[in-house]
């Protein structure tokens, strides 16, 4: 088996691609990836004739208005390229096919990246509040806030990724 | 249309042990095996050595090819 380099680690990382690239999946990810780069591309470069026709008469609403649009299209932009990678079966898990290494990553997944958010929520959320970083880290409030968060992102990749498996 | 499942039941393999054999996923071989993708001749060849026969026989179907 051909070993993997960097760009093919970042490629599965992305597309979250689990056992070989091989070239049935190399070739589908690359048909999705180009479509996607061509979509994109041609959105956000006609985009910017407005925005800078716009951002000369309204300077503020096209300060939160463009990036909110930009931030959309990607995210359509990311659900089709999910969409497509799944109808493609590029995204299947196998469990019988995964060494071992990649069997202990999918062992758990939910729990672990609900933790993780869990985490990353309880240190972000008090920056949005007025009062003090440690009393608001430490209050009921964040906390709570932060775990029903990170359970919430838990279940939903739980089931994300039990949607994945073994699917023909 | 090829002949890869056929070949592959006949020497008692799963869609698994081939995919292992020859160093690519599962879906792969069930996508080929369903004429929902067409192998690179490198693939073809390694198809063919690991179900123990050649690519006519995998992949010629007699009558099907026209000019």
């Amino acid at each position: 088996m051909i070993k993997e380099n960097m760009t093919d680690k970042i490629i599965k990382r992305f597309y979250s691609i689990t056992g070989p690239l091989d070239e049935y999946k190399r070739q589908e990810v690359d048909k999705i990836g180009n479509l996607s780069f061509i979509g994109l591309s041609s959105i956000l470069l006609l985009a910017n004739l407005p925005a800078y026709y716009f951002g000369l008469k309204y300077p503020e609403l096209m300060s939160w208005a463009y990036p909110l649009f930009v931030t959309i299209t990607i995210l359509v932009a990311f659900f089709w390229v999910m969409t497509k990678s799944r109808a493609a079966q590029v995204t299947s898990i196998d469990l019988q096919e995964l060494d071992e290494k990649e069997q202990k990553q999918v062992q758990h997944v939910g729990l672990k990246t609900g933790l993780i958010f869990t985490c990353f929520m309880w240190l972000f959320l008090p920056y949005g509040s007025d009062q003090a970083y440690l009393t608001e880290l430490f209050s009921l409030k964040v906390i709570i806030g932060a775990v029903i968060a990170g359970l919430l992102f838990g279940i939903s990749v739980h089931f994300l990724v039990k949607s994945r498996e073994n699917t023909d | 249309m090829n002949r890869v499942k056929e070949f592959r039941q006949k020497v008692g393999k799963s869609q698994l042990a081939l995919a292992k054999e020859i160093g690519v996923s599962r879906q792969t071989i069930n996508m080929i095996e369903n004429n929902k993708y067409n192998p690179s001749l490198d693939l073809c060849i390694n198809l063919a050595r690991a179900l123990g026969t050649d690519l006519n026989s995998l992949f010629w179907l007699e009558g099907e090819y026209h000019d």
